[in-house]
């Protein structure tokens, strides 16, 4: 039966008053989930699975897949208002949502967020309903060469995420590869820089380096002049004109594609997809200076590509029970909970589920976007808080969030140590997203890199003998050619950084 | 900025180079995996020192006039700040989440905002209690209790 019909009948068991009714309290609990920081999609859906287990398959998978982009969506609020990105996908939103906040612009940067995800979200859908079989099978091509090549693609990024200094840029992303590789090898499980120390062992988790690398030192940076900084000016313009519209229109749908294709391969996580989309737009934007200086062209593409790779990762996921990521492999385990097992015959043994799960998607993106734009003025409002007020809450919810992850004392420390490194970086002007970037990127390049080295016995051969490999490779360096040659094209650029640097 | 640059590559050298030597203690190989976990952390060391170089020599050639990055005050009013998130991470644990945040924000809102104490105290109270309360008891994260049980 062709998948327009299939979806048709999903829809039927979709609009049914109870899938409905889990639909829209899975959209809403993600939200509120996404909203509070540390707190992310794998968290929620792990700590919601065992209370689903009172429902039918069907609406428990249509609640928790809700919560999924609802809390893929919510993260982003956090990082346009308190500059906590509480998960690596809204790193790059922060960049720009954040200087959009303290412009008095929360409002247009959250709406830009709500639409950007539902437009991506909505065609990514598309994609995963009409091309599911096919694109499934692209995503079996990629072996460890492969993923190592697609890795170094992702590298390509830093070069243009260095700021003012190439060297300083490179030189924290090389810092972040370092922090990765505390703990365990993932080949040999041999304990590299933990110095006997058992929490060292099981590695530096991420989310407590991020809240630590933006949120806690905002707010030490904040505190060190006793600043008072809060938005007293009136909040003018809530939703984004018909001209800012037309002008992240293109955005959206380029980021969609980039996240929805990335989002196919498993591994490829909606933080790296959501880097890659933001340095995209930087490059083919006709003013690329502007790019973290708050445009909303800034908050649409890392929120089109994150939601747009959302959906993307459920097709290896539904075709080969592959999950792209951790939010995805809590959910595979809610599929297994109920006898579904994801694979090639799903979509024949349990069509019904499948297709109503689907058909649930589309409805879901409708209601968070009806659910989060009336709500735009009421986060917007949150700028006004005084910042005496705010920096306490901000530096609870961090350090919640920081312990949340893995229930360890430790993590708290690891967010305050890297609150003071943060702090440090800003002051001597080393950048923190290539080490964010390069510490996300660093366990699967490594693991592919030696998977790829064992198959080809030690060559490095493997990378240019596979017209995948080779061809994602040839791209990589011809992104980085080309960006280092539009860094040095312009010196007067570069002077007027320089003298800025000096003043 | 030249000076911080020059000190930033020293301590950055002195770093590389800790991890170059920690890495050679690594196996390099192993049978059966090929690549052991002693290269990769090698060659970043190897890397950032390099880079620190060049940091070093580019600072040293600048011809600008010295920036003053950091300055007394401003590291006493970070410092401070730090301490008091250290203390509370360590009190955490030992008299509980919700006791610990309550002194927290009392001091942070105190000093941040000057307002009056009972200001701050209300303040307190009530972001400790939702905290728990949304954390804690709805979430059913098991944030520490310590010995004051709250």
């Amino acid at each position: 039966m062709p998948s327009f019909d299939l979806l048709m009948q999903g829809f039927a068991t979709a609009i049914s008053p109870e899938n409905l009714f889990f639909a829209f309290l899975g959209a809403l609990m993600g939200t509120l989930i996404g909203v509070l920081p540390g707190i992310g999609p794998t968290s929620g859906i792990a700590m919601l699975l065992p209370l689903t287990t009172i429902l039918p398959p069907t609406p428990a998978i249509i609640m928790l897949a809700g919560l999924y982009y609802g809390a893929m969506y919510g993260g982003s609020t956090t990082a346009i208002l308190v500059n906590i990105p509480g998960e690596v996908a809204s790193v790059p939103t922060a960049m720009d949502g954040y200087k959009l906040a303290r412009k008095g612009q929360a409002g247009p940067a959250l709406a830009t967020a709500a639409i950007s995800s539902f437009v991506a979200g909505t065609l990514s859908l598309v994609g995963l309903t009409f091309f599911a079989p096919t694109l499934a099978g692209f995503s079996l091509k990629f072996g460890p060469p492969e993923y190592f090549a697609l890795m170094i693609l992702a590298l390509s990024v830093v070069v243009n995420l260095t700021g003012k200094s190439l060297v300083k840029g490179l030189i924290a992303g090389l810092l972040g590869f370092l922090i990765a590789v505390i703990g365990l090898d993932p080949m040999s499980g041999y304990a590299r820089f933990s110095f006997g120390n058992v929490n060292m062992m099981s590695g530096i988790d991420f989310i407590s380096v991020i809240i630590g690398l933006f949120a806690v030192s905002e707010v030490l940076s904040n505190v060190e002049t006793h600043v008072v900084d809060v938005y007293k000016a009136k909040l003018t313009g809530l939703m984004p004109t018909l001209k800012d519209l037309r002008q992240i229109t293109p955005t959206m749908l380029r980021s969609t594609v980039i996240g929805f294709f990335m989002g196919l391969l498993p591994g490829c996580s909606p933080g790296v997809t959501a880097f890659v989309a933001y340095d995209t737009e930087k490059r083919l934007s006709k003013h690329p200076e502007k790019f973290g200086t708050g445009i909303l062209e800034g908050v649409a593409a890392p929120e089109g590509a994150n939601n747009a790779t959302t959906s993307g990762g459920f097709v290896p996921l539904m075709a080969f029970g592959i999950p792209s990521g951790p939010a995805l492999a809590v959910l595979l385990g809610g599929f297994m909970m109920y006898g579904l097992q994801p694979g090639p015959t799903l979509f024949e043994k349990n069509a019904d589920f499948v297709w109503a799960v689907i058909a649930s998607m589309y409805i879901g993106n409708v209601m968070l976007l009806i659910l989060n734009l009336p709500l735009v003025g009421l986060w917007a409002k949150l700028v006004r808080v005084p910042y005496p007020i705010m920096a306490p809450m901000v530096l609870v919810f961090s350090i919640i969030g920081a312990y949340s992850v893995r229930g360890k004392l430790f993590d708290i420390g690891v967010a305050l140590f890297f609150g003071l490194i943060g702090w440090v970086m800003r002051k001597v002007e080393l950048p923190a997203s290539p080490l964010i970037l390069c510490l996300i990127l660093a366990t699967i390049l490594e693991t592919s890199l030696k998977q790829s080295l064992s198959m080809s016995t030690g060559g490095l051969g493997i990378f240019f003998t596979r017209p995948i490999s080779l061809t994602l490779i040839t791209v990589a360096l011809v992104l980085v050619a080309f960006s280092l040659y539009t860094r040095f094209k312009h010196p007067e650029k570069a002077s007027e950084a320089l003298a800025e640097e000096s003043e | 900025m030249k000076k911080i640059n020059l000190y930033m590559s020293i301590v950055l050298s002195a770093l590389s180079v800790f991890v170059m030597v920690e890495s050679k203690k690594m196996p390099a190989e192993i049978a059966g995996l090929g690549m052991g976990p002693g290269v990769l952390p090698f060659w970043l060391g190897a890397g950032i020192l390099l880079l620190s170089i060049i940091l070093a020599v580019e600072s040293l050639l600048d011809k600008r006039s010295p920036k003053k990055v950091f300055n007394i005050s401003e590291i006493k009013n970070m410092g401070i700040m730090f301490l008091a998130l250290v203390l509370y991470a360590i009190s955490v644990d030992l008299f509980g989440f919700g006791i610990s945040t309550l002194l927290l924000v009392f001091f942070l809102v105190r000093r941040l905002g000057k307002y009056a104490w009972w200001k701050c105290g209300t303040i307190g109270v009530i972001v400790s209690s939702v905290s728990v309360y949304l954390f804690r008891v709805l979430l059913e994260m098991p944030l520490p209790t310590g010995i004051v049980g709250f």
